[in-house]
């Protein structure tokens, strides 16, 4: 079976963690990083093909959650993962819970656990496209 | 017809004589009856004296008189002019020769003492006579220049004087009497008032007594409650200080207990945010890893692809490519590589668990209660205690299967902790910690057990108790088995024995109950 290509924005301030996803996710899928909330929220606007963000929620000024609901708000039918160092955090349970993120991946993480999570997700029609 | 005798001049002269003597005799005698008369109408002692006196002035004369006479033993003395007195003693000889003697004594006076004008008539006498009752002697009189005129009388008065006496005895007797019972009605009325008197005191006693009495109950009953009021009070100040001690005790338990805690949980914070910091740089060399992993197989297979392709070509191409791998130790490397980055990657997981168990073992949300793996706790506290034991034990572990047990992991991996570390420094060169888990009867039970040297059993008591420390000044707090009581017991509701030998070593057993304390909600809910 054809696995649909999606489109991946990676939003981290520490530039070793976007490069890193990069190479990771690349082969599979189509990754676009920023390392700002600001440019993040750039990229959303000149890529209207963006299925997913994966989003870091500790970064300097406006911080991951805040970006997420902007999102949320804004492009409803892109789908919200985090990529934490805190996924047992209050705040984590508290946004997995209230449907601001569907999913949680936790700092380090296991390159081969996203990817294989991601074709699921995409064989579960999970994305828009 | 007159009858008439003859007598002769002579006989005629002695009658004649004889009455004229016989007619001063009558009149003597009149004069005594008339005393006498006198002195016997008077009524009572005073009178009679009085009597006495002015008749004898008036019949006999002199210039005084006085009557000294004794009632008992006290001597009283009366003149003519009522003048009384009482008399220390006798002032007067012839009065005090008379008081001994009984007699009459009579003695002439001087005529410069007459106080007479003419000394014919100067001739004076002072007379003191007893007043005679039979042999007792009433009194004495003494009269003052009586004239010798009329010594005639004198012969007649000591009737008077006797009749006196008789009277005066009397009248005194009577007098004392009547003096007697009037002293004797004075004394009993005044005995009567004294009486009366004492009987009002008496009253008056009794009303001060009763009243004192009443006072006194008072004061007993005062004495008494107060006392009593005293020991309530005492009893009631002990037990409130004994409450405020114990408070006190409590309180500086709780703030040690609770500087422990922060300062723990102070560590648990750095730790946590120093585990973040390095989870970034570890989250994309762990990834890069993995990347890099793919990126070499990907190189290994287009080598192969590359050698088969030369395989075909031209020997002395191929013996320069053969020439360049060697130069580069291709063939090692490639058998190296995967090697190289499975070793990192080893690593990068270590350290990737290490951060791990540090996060687990100070949990930041200390308070927060959860199903939790028993084991799993254990194995990050032992990895964080790593250091302390690798060098002198041996740790053999016998992990029972366990059900997931209510607790804050957190503050459980604490009490392993504590007691993983006390087994530590119970083993003085080289020894084995015991670590066993297994469930029973809806518990779960944790023993760990050293082969130190074990407890004192006069310690094993107090090593719960805080601030309860063996080691040097400095080198313990005494807290962290306090803490791990409290954590086991008070926030899980469970039990930690210890039992020890001397020389054979000590075992700490830590019982759980699954489903948490029975309290358990409150706990969640701190």
């Amino acid at each position: 079976m054809e696995i649909k290509q999606i489109t991946i924005l990676c939003v981290d301030d520490e530039p070793g963690i976007l490069s890193a996803l990069s190479r990771a996710l690349c082969n599979d899928f189509t990754v676009v990083t920023a390392a700002s909330v600001e440019e993040g929220s750039k990229a959303l606007e000149e890529n209207p093909i963006i299925d997913l963000v994966l989003s870091d929620y500790r970064m300097p000024g406006v911080n991951g959650f805040d970006f997420l609901a902007w999102c949320q708000y804004n492009y409803p039918h892109i789908v919200r993962y985090a990529l934490t160092g805190y996924p047992d955090s209050a705040s984590m349970k508290e946004a997995l819970h209230s449907g601001l993120v569907s999913r949680v991946f936790a700092k380090p993480w296991d390159n081969d656990q996203i990817v294989s999570t991601l074709k699921k997700a995409i064989e579960d029609q999970e994305f828009w496209t | 017809m007159e009858e008439i005798i003859t007598i002769s001049c002579d006989d005629l002269a002695r009658l004649k004589e004889r009455a004229g003597k016989l007619a001063i005799d009558k009149s003597y005698l009149q004069l005594v009856i008339r005393l006498m008369n006198n002195i016997s109408a008077a009524s009572g002692f005073e009178d009679a004296v009085d009597r006495m006196l002015s008749s004898i002035v008036e019949v006999v004369g002199g210039v005084n008189i006085v009557l000294y006479y004794t009632v008992n033993t006290a001597i009283y003395s009366v003149d003519v002019f009522g003048k009384k007195s009482t008399l220390a003693r006798i002032d007067d000889d012839i009065v005090q020769k008379v008081f001994t003697s009984g007699k009459a004594v009579e003695c002439e006076h001087e005529f410069s003492d007459t106080g007479m004008m003419t000394p014919e008539f100067a001739k004076a006498y002072t007379w003191a006579y007893p007043l005679l009752v039979g042999p007792e002697l009433v009194g004495v009189l003494r009269m003052e220049n009586l004239q010798i005129g009329v010594s005639e009388l004198y012969k007649h008065l000591p009737i008077f004087f006797n009749f006196a006496a008789l009277i005066l005895k009397n009248t005194l007797g009577t007098e004392m009497l009547h003096l007697q019972a009037v002293e004797l009605e004075q004394e009993v009325a005044e005995r009567q008032m004294a009486q009366e008197n004492l009987q009002e005191q008496a009253a008056l006693l009794e009303e001060e007594i009763e009243r004192r009495q009443e006072a006194q109950d008072e004061l007993e009953q005062l004495n008494g409650t107060l006392e009593q009021r005293v020991q309530q009070r005492t009893a009631e100040l002990s037990e409130r200080n004994a409450e405020v001690q114990k408070a006190y005790d409590d309180l500086k338990k709780v703030q040690a207990q609770l500087l422990q805690q922060d300062k723990m949980a102070s560590v648990g914070q750095l730790a946590a945010g120093v585990a973040h910091e390095i989870n970034n740089p570890m989250g994309f060399i762990i990834s890069n890893l993995g990347s890099l992993g793919k990126y070499v197989e990907k190189l290994a297979a287009y080598l192969d692809a590359d050698e088969e392709i030369l395989s075909g070509c031209d020997p002395v191409i191929r013996q320069m490519s053969a020439q360049e791998r060697l130069k580069y130790k291709i063939d090692h490397i490639r058998t190296d590589m995967p090697d190289l980055i499975s070793e990192s990657s080893d690593g990068a997981q270590r350290v990737r668990k290490i951060v791990q168990d540090l996060k687990s073992f100070s949990r930041v949300d200390a308070g927060e209660f959860a199903a939790a793996d028993i084991n799993e706790g254990l194995e990050s506290t032992l990895s964080i205690a790593w250091n302390e034991l690798k060098y002198k034990t041996t740790v053999i572990k016998e992990y029972g299967q366990l059900p997931h047990v209510w607790c804050n992991m957190g503050q459980l991996n604490q009490v392993f902790l504590n007691v993983l570390v006390n087994a530590a420094h119970a083993i003085e060169d080289h020894g084995e910690i015991g670590i066993r888990t297994w469930e029973e009867d809806g518990t779960v039970k944790i023993t760990i057990s050293d082969t130190g040297g074990g407890i004192p059993p006069e310690n094993l008591k107090r090593i719960f108790d805080p601030f309860f420390t063996t080691k040097e000044v400095g080198k313990g707090t005494g807290l962290g088995l306090a803490i791990a009581y409290d954590i086991v017991v008070n926030k899980h509701g469970g039990r930690i024995d210890v039992a020890s030998e001397g020389g054979v070593g000590t075992t700490f057993t830590i019982t759980l109950p699954v489903a948490g304390a029975v309290n358990g909600g409150s706990q969640l809910a701190e």
